[in-house]
């Protein structure tokens, strides 16, 4: 520990010896009086001052946690000698708070003694987070003398996303071949009732349809719509993130989301996977399970926003990550050119595309002047036009601001989906 | 400012815009020190109410009594209630038992300061005839306690890593 005397311990010294030579010379019994006091102090602090000894050790009650829980740095610490003010400052990244600025906290201990603290940390944001430094001061009785160190605990917390609650989500258009949960669109071996159709040879008797049969002259059968699994690819766009006046981004919104949706597919047995389509390309192709569940979601807390001005198509992402009659849910705010194109790349190949735009304009505060109020403006009726790109392409675009839950957003785009098939767009 | 209204009194205008000058002073450094948490502040403006009453102490003649050791002891108290009040806004939160703690060092020394200044007081009373050796002696003797308040600091602090 790197000791520190107090600056009024030199203070004292200096003005004592000055007042104690002032007055042998001088001959003024006075000055020696008046410096007596403070040449004692120094006396009594060179006494008092000793070393705490003073170790530590950090760590964390857990190292996973979900926004919005707290989590506790725990301090063990013990002295061989006195530690009479003994005082701790944790340094806490971004995205986590402490109770008070420094998170600062003043105690005693006595020679010997062990004791264990608990920070609490709040988990604000969600993402890996290395707690820093943690630094220590420990003074004698009055304070003459400081010890300090610095340490580095090394402690990573992973916080991930608080995931939006979702009871329904989007159907998709195409089913897969696999067994799940999904009513799919064509006839075969399943519950729900589909069509009735006249017998062939081959077809099972027990799906015969009686009371119809009865009161026709050929048998007929029911067909039914098989449960089926399907594929859906999470797009998350990480061009573009605009900040809010609190920790929320629009990449925040998106990651949130991306879990919620993710976990309400998963559950259902369906293969998810998701892009990151930004300045650096991440993926991880479909797959279903508790072990894709974790994947993802270990995936979304390396999620960033990378600025780049490379040029980037749906022709840098694998094949593998977007099998067939997937389905494709975009979080995004529509706000760089690059994701824009993708989408509507994407829907030109075939795919099943469904749009969740995070609203820009909740992040975007205009000023009061004449020309940044019309510049707004302008810039909202630029967006309309975008929108109206995608729909006309069949891809419902459905807006979802900060004070809506997504699941309204989600509404938006199984009403526009309904509409749209019975207009065969 | 009491020292510059007493020399007001005194009908001494020189003693008063002198000491009433180094009152502000000090009180500038104090406040400056306390209120951006600069502890050197608190040495200056500690040297600069010492000033004060050295040349309060060289216009109105040698002064012998209480006055002088109290001065000395409320010089150790603004210098330790001062960094008292730095120490204690650093921390944002801290147990009570270190301000009882604080309280009674702070007590103790204050008390035995006092007792000690006294002592000098007492000690400084006595007739000595003036003399080159006495002179030397009082020198010497200086020199002597400086030397056990650096032995000792060195002892308590130079020894230890």
């Amino acid at each position: 520990m790197t000791r520190r005397p107090s600056p009024r311990l030199r203070a004292y010294l200096v003005i004592g010896a000055t007042g104690l030579l002032a007055g042998v010379v001088l001959g003024r019994p006075e000055l020696v009086i008046m410096v007596t006091p403070l040449l004692l102090a120094v006396l009594v602090g060179f006494a008092l001052t000793e070393d705490p000894g003073l170790s530590l050790t950090a760590s964390l009650d857990r190292n996973r946690s979900i926004e919005d829980e707290e989590v506790h740095v725990v301090l063990d610490l013990s002295t061989n000698g006195s530690a009479h003010w003994l005082e701790v400052a944790i340094s806490v990244p971004a995205g986590l708070a402490a109770p008070g600025a420094l998170a600062l906290l003043g105690f005693q201990l006595a020679k010997g003694e062990q004791r264990q603290l608990a920070i609490g940390l709040e988990c604000r944001r969600w993402g890996v987070f290395r707690i820093g430094q943690l630094a220590v001061r420990a003074r004698d009785r009055l304070g003459f003398f400081s010890y300090e160190t610095v340490l580095d605990p090394q402690l990573s917390l992973r916080v991930y996303p608080r995931p939006e609650v979702l009871r329904r989500a989007i159907r998709p258009a195409d089913t897969q071949v696999f067994s799940g949960n999904e009513v799919a669109r064509w006839h075969g071996d399943g519950v729900e009732f589909a069509d009735v159709r006249i017998y062939a040879p081959g077809d099972q008797v027990r799906r015969v349809n009686w009371r119809l049969s009865s009161q026709r002259p050929e048998l007929h059968i029911n067909e039914l719509h098989p449960e089926r699994n399907t594929d859906v690819v999470i797009f998350l766009d990480t061009f573009s993130e605009l900040p809010g006046s609190d920790d929320t981004t629009t990449l925040v919104m998106a990651v949130r989301a991306a879990n919620g949706i993710a976990n309400h597919y998963l559950r259902r047995r369906d293969r998810v996977g998701v892009i990151g389509f930004g300045g650096t390309l991440r993926w991880l192709v479909p797959a279903m399970g508790l072990a894709q569940s974790y994947r993802i979601m270990d995936s979304l807390l390396d999620t960033q926003s990378v600025l780049s001005y490379a040029w980037k198509g749906i022709e840098v992402i694998p094949p593998r990550t977007l099998p067939p009659k997937a389905l494709v849910v975009a979080l995004s705010p529509l706000l760089d050119h690059r994701t824009v194109e993708a989408l509507l790349d994407l829907r030109a190949r075939g795919f099943d595309v469904a749009v969740v735009e995070i609203g820009p304009e909740g992040f975007v505060q205009p000023s009061r002047r004449a020309p940044d109020t019309v510049a707004y403006r302008l810039w909202l009726l630029q967006r309309e036009p975008l929108r109206y790109r995608y729909q006309r392409l069949g891809v419902p675009v459905a807006r979802w601001s900060r004070d809506q839950p997504l699941e309204a957003a989600l509404e938006e785009v199984r009403e526009f989906r309904r509409y749209a098939r019975r207009a065969l767009v | 400012m009491g020292i510059a209204g007493h020399s007001l009194a005194l009908n001494s205008s020189e003693l008063a815009v002198t000491t009433g000058g180094l009152a502000l002073l000090a009180l500038f450094l104090l406040l400056t020190g306390l209120i951006l948490a600069w502890g050197a502040g608190i040495g200056w403006a500690l040297a600069a109410l010492a000033t004060l009453y050295l040349s309060h102490l060289y216009f109105s003649g040698p002064i012998i009594g209480l006055e002088v050791s109290l001065v000395g002891v409320g010089l150790l108290l603004v210098g330790e209630l001062s960094q008292w009040s730095l120490d204690s806004r650093l921390s944002w939160r801290f147990e009570r038992s270190l301000c009882a703690s604080r309280a009674i060092g702070l007590i103790l020394l204050v008390a035995i300061a006092l007792g000690v200044a006294l002592l000098a007081q007492l000690a400084s009373e006595v007739r000595v005839a003036g003399s080159l050796g006495t002179v030397a002696s009082g020198t010497a003797a200086v020199v002597g306690l400086l030397a056990l308040i650096a032995t000792v600091g060195l002892w308590r602090v130079g020894s230890r890593p």
